[in-house]
């Protein structure tokens, strides 16, 4: 995994932050996760890869800082179904968003859900995950990267 | 005037609706898939699109022709994650008339409308 | 069409509209003069008759009498008498008032208008005759009613009286009337012809006009066209973008500039489809997708910036075939631009850029840096190293990175603690780095020196984010992955020395073979370093070195000796200049001292420390300012050594020079309770002495986690001036 492809992830959350929530978050300090830990908050959006390169990418987050979201966005209703969908479009939108520097060839899923853990999910073993920390005001959240 | 919004996602309709300040624009019917799209435009006859492109069912692209066999003057503006230029290409070439990236600001949104409906 | 609709042509369609109008003025005058004059010459014809009448009149008054005097038959002779004096009345009236006058005769159907005369003296001519004919009229006009039975000789006789006393002068008045009729028609025609005359002029004049006015401004106009061509064929000669028009077909315009043909290396480009040019440049589907681009411009509603940010051809990597007959790399740019024509776009303007140039130097620097980075090294050369030390290293490195990637993760959002980490990081990569080369396992060391780059860069940065740790935690990825397929690689090793050895050998570690690895790198450092060293070396085995002690006492005697050898130890020539000889001596011993604490002392016989190069470093690197440096004592500027951050080597080399060294070894004996001195001599040499305490109190860790406080408290050090 190259520095400059993760910046483009990193780029992204930024960025769907201040257009869509008008807000700054903080990025905090990269680090490694085998691909047997997943790093998981209450809800988590997951886009599955293909094509050129394979692997995913998620987006976990807490409830709260999902419902701060919704409601920086203009949204009333903070009910669990709009979270979850929140937490898809912003690992929808960084990974579409990617292609502007990785092309059509990073060919990318329609968002998973996942409330709770990532039991389920299943990595490739050689590959080590980004976790790439995310830090709005009070609440935590991380996007990782998995790619071969 | 008449709107159809075309998403997958409950928040970014909404969102869209929310942060449509175009005049005499109403937003007449929501779509969360290509298939339903097309048969809203049939109903509601909308002089404005706005398309995602990642959906389930039928995708954003399909979706675009078909609404264009069945009215062909429909002005489709794509609102989609995919930022490649080869995409907006794509969907320009079959006919949407605009193409911009989520997440959008409220401005770029109405800009992009207003851009479309200059002529009517 | 209106007139000024027609530009530069308005001038000459004025003048050939003024010829057209011209000429057929002409033609309508002369159409209505002739008319005219034709029927004055009818007129002229009628007065002509009229003196000829009275002469007929008199003629057939003569007849009659002639008839009447020998009693013929009167009939024929009075009818002709009174058809004459008929027509003549007829004639003279119309003459004066106009009207319908037969032609041949009285009786004839045919008549012709006659116009009054207008002219003075025709008229006066008229007046007179009339009023002559009056008197005709008198005498004539009863003898005609009568009528033929009723003429008598007495009657003919009387009227051949009158009409012969005024026949002459009624005569000269008709003749009179005829010449100014003839006159007045010849005025006319000749009026025409002056006319006719002048309208050729003016025809001649007009062409003349037309001749040298606008076929000059044509002229004119030529010449500033066939400039405007020049003008164009130069800028299209001198431009350094290839350019070119692309119609909606996509074929190529006739015209493109010198450029396009030297990026190209063809000609033929005219009338081309533009997939003739990209074809062999580009993918089939790069080439539709360029093509739907392209159509796109075509397509007057799609907006023009959203345009010009989705070209695909923004840069691309051609390969096309040079006058030498190779294919040559080429980077272009290719930028399209709508042409409108009255408000539509006909054209799309094409501008075809070389960067080359600058493409290839941006890949030489990129490769010149991956070039450092390369990993090309074999690994051929663990084979040579011993299995445990080997597995030993790995462990340790695996121990770091771990450390690192925990830290990294909990790391907190402030700068201090940000700077805390990248110290930490740059004491534990050093040391991996330490081992590496000491075990010369080529790949790791050069990893773990890039990633001392970017921990300098991110240390050197202004400001310390999250963020700023991304290109170091990739690196650490990727030292992740080369450990873990140097122990795949050692594991894989050991299955096949296990198949052919039949007693399998427990693994023990070697602790001789740890300290014996020292000899080997300075041999390797001396040789990169361009000197002579001799490594002399006591005690530094494990019958010497407690157990606990072993790791700690390598990773710094490692240390202090490449420090001597890089720092220390002259050059062979500074050397022999110097009166010692070209080759220098490391010596490292270790013991237990009588008082039971343990000493580890590195002594060499090179160059010794300079203060005023300790002063002038750590200016330079901002570790003390200038009004502090003058205050501090000589001891205090030595100690500038310890600092993290220092370097005493003027090119950061692989070997040294990273700020990282002597305070490692510092934290590394205090975190065993030890003390350090230190003494050198001015071009005589330097001597380190590590004492470890005897009583080996804590258990050292690989690695300190808590300690981020480097560099802030005093050494115990002696220094020895003398």
């Amino acid at each position: 995994m190259k520095e400059e492809q993760l910046q483009v992830f990193i780029e992204g959350t930024k960025y769907f932050f201040s257009t869509f929530a008008g807000q700054q978050v903080d990025v905090g300090v990269p680090y490694l996760v085998s691909s047997d830990t997943k790093v998981a908050f209450d809800y988590t959006g997951i886009i599955g890869i293909a094509g050129a390169r394979k692997g995913c990418v998620y987006f976990s987050a807490p409830g709260r800082l999902l419902a701060k979201l919704l409601q920086a966005l203009g949204e009333d209703d903070l009910e669990d179904d709009n979270l979850c969908d929140v937490v898809g479009e912003v690992a929808n939108t960084v990974s579409g968003n990617a292609r502007r520097d990785l092309g059509p060839e990073f060919v990318i899923s329609v968002p998973v859900i996942v409330k709770g853990q990532l039991e389920d999910i299943k990595l490739p073993r050689e590959i080590r995950s980004f976790v790439i920390p995310i830090t709005w005001g009070q609440d935590k959240a991380a996007l990782v990267i998995c790619l071969e | 005037m008449k709107l159809l919004i075309v998403d997958d996602s409950n928040i970014i309709r909404r969102k869209i609706r929310r942060s449509n300040k175009v005049g005499d624009l109403e937003v007449v019917g929501s779509a969360c898939n290509g298939l339903e799209a097309v048969e809203l435009v049939k109903q509601t006859q909308p002089d404005l699109v706005t398309m995602d492109l990642t959906m389930p069912e039928m995708d954003g692209i399909e979706s675009i022709e078909k609404i264009l066999e069945v009215k062909p003057d429909t002005r489709i503006l794509v609102v989609s994650a995919l930022a490649d230029k080869a995409t907006a290409i794509r969907a320009l070439t079959i006919g949407a008339r605009g193409f911009i990236c989520k997440p959008f600001t409220e401005d770029e949104l109405n800009d992009a409308f207003e851009q479309l409906l200059e002529d009517i | 069409m209106l007139l000024h609709d027609l530009g530069k042509y308005r001038g000459i369609v004025a003048a050939i509209t003024l010829f057209l109008v011209l000429d057929t003025c002409v033609l309508a005058l002369n159409y209505f003069v002739s008319k005219e004059i034709q029927q004055e010459t009818e007129s002229v014809n009628l007065a002509g008759r009229q003196g000829m009448l009275t002469q007929k009149l008199l003629k057939s008054l003569y007849e009659l009498q002639d008839d009447l005097a020998v009693n013929l038959d009167v009939t024929d002779n009075f009818q002709e008498f009174a058809d004459t004096f008929e027509l003549f009345d007829v004639t003279l009236v119309a003459l004066k008032e106009g009207g319908m006058v037969p032609v041949t005769d009285i009786n004839d159907t045919e008549q012709i208008e006659v116009q009054p005369v207008n002219s003075e003296a025709a008229m006066q001519s008229v007046d007179a005759g009339l009023q002559l004919w009056q008197q005709y009229r008198e005498i004539l006009g009863p003898i005609i009613n009568n009528g033929s039975e009723q003429v008598s000789l007495l009657d003919i006789h009387e009227s051949i009286a009158t009409v012969k006393e005024t026949n002459a002068t009624l005569l000269t008045f008709m003749n009179d009337l005829t010449r100014y009729m003839e006159q007045q028609a010849n005025e006319k025609t000749q009026m025409l012809q002056y006319v006719e005359l002048a309208a050729v002029v003016a025809a001649i004049l007009n062409f003349f006009v037309i001749m040298f006015i606008f076929v000059g401004r044509l002229k004119k106009n030529d010449e500033q066209l066939e400039l405007s061509q020049k003008e164009n064929a130069e800028i299209l000669g001198t431009v350094k973008e290839g350019l070119f028009l692309l119609d909606q077909e996509l074929i190529i315009g006739s015209q493109y500039s010198q450029e396009l043909v030297n990026i190209f290396g063809r000609q033929d480009l005219d009338g081309k489809k533009l997939a003739v040019l990209l074809k062999d440049m580009v993918s089939d589907s790069e080439l539709q997708l360029s093509e739907d681009y392209i159509g796109l411009l075509f397509k007057e509603h799609v907006n023009e910036n959203l345009i010009q940010s989705l070209n695909p051809l923004k840069q691309i990597e051609v390969n096309l075939l040079g006058p030498t007959g190779l294919f040559e790399t080429k980077y272009l740019s290719f930028q399209f631009n709508r042409v409108r024509v009255n408000k539509r776009v006909s054209h799309v303007l094409v501008t075809v850029m070389d960067r080359t140039v600058e493409v290839e130097l941006e890949r030489e620097l990129e490769e010149a840096k991956t070039k450092a980075k390369g990993e090309v090294d074999s690994l051929v050369s663990i084979l040579s190293i011993e299995k445990s030390a080997f597995i030993d290293f790995l462990d340790k490195a695996s121990d770091g990175i771990n450390l690192i990637n925990e830290e990294l993760k909990s790391s907190n959002q402030d700068h201090k603690a940000y700077m805390a980490n990248v110290v930490q990081f740059q004491r534990i990569i050093h040391s991996i780095k330490g081992d590496a080369s000491a075990l010369d396992v080529s790949p790791v060391e050069k990893k773990t020196h890039e990633m001392e780059d970017v921990l300098t860069d991110i240390r050197n940065s202004d400001e310390i984010t999250g963020n700023s740790f991304l290109p170091f935690t990739v690196k650490l990825d990727e030292l992740f992955s080369q450990i873990g397929s140097l122990r795949l690689l050692s594991e894989q090793i050991a299955n096949i020395s296990d198949q052919h050895s039949d007693t399998a050998q427990p693994v023990t570690h070697s602790n001789t073979q740890s300290f014996a690895e020292i000899n080997s790198l300075v041999k390797r450092v001396a040789e990169d370093e361009n000197k002579m060293v001799n490594l002399v070396t006591q005690g530094l085995d494990s019958h010497h070195v407690p157990p606990a002690y072993i790791r700690k006492v390598r990773e710094v005697a490692i240390q202090l000796v490449r420090n001597a050898v890089v720092h220390g130890i002259e050059e062979p020539n500074k050397r022999v200049e110097l009166g010692k000889s070209p080759q220098g001596t490391v010596k490292a011993s270790f013991q237990q001292k009588s008082d039971g604490n343990y000493s580890l002392t590195i002594i060499d016989d090179g160059a010794g420390l300079s203060v005023n190069r300790i002063k002038r470093h750590a200016l330079q690197n901002d570790l003390v300012s200038e009004q502090d440096i003058e205050k501090m004592s000589n001891g205090e500027i030595l100690n500038l050594i310890f600092q993290p951050g220092f370097s005493t080597a003027s090119n950061v080399s692989m070997h040294a020079g990273r700020g990282v060294g002597l305070d490692v070894i510092k934290q590394s004996v205090m975190e065993a309770g030890g003390k350090m001195k230190l003494s050198y001599k001015q071009n005589k040499g330097c001597r380190f002495e590590i004492v470890l305490p005897g009583k080996i109190t804590t258990t050292t860790k690989t690695y300190n986690e808590t300690d981020q406080n480097i560099g802030v408290e005093q050494v115990n050090h002696e220094v020895v001036n003398s």
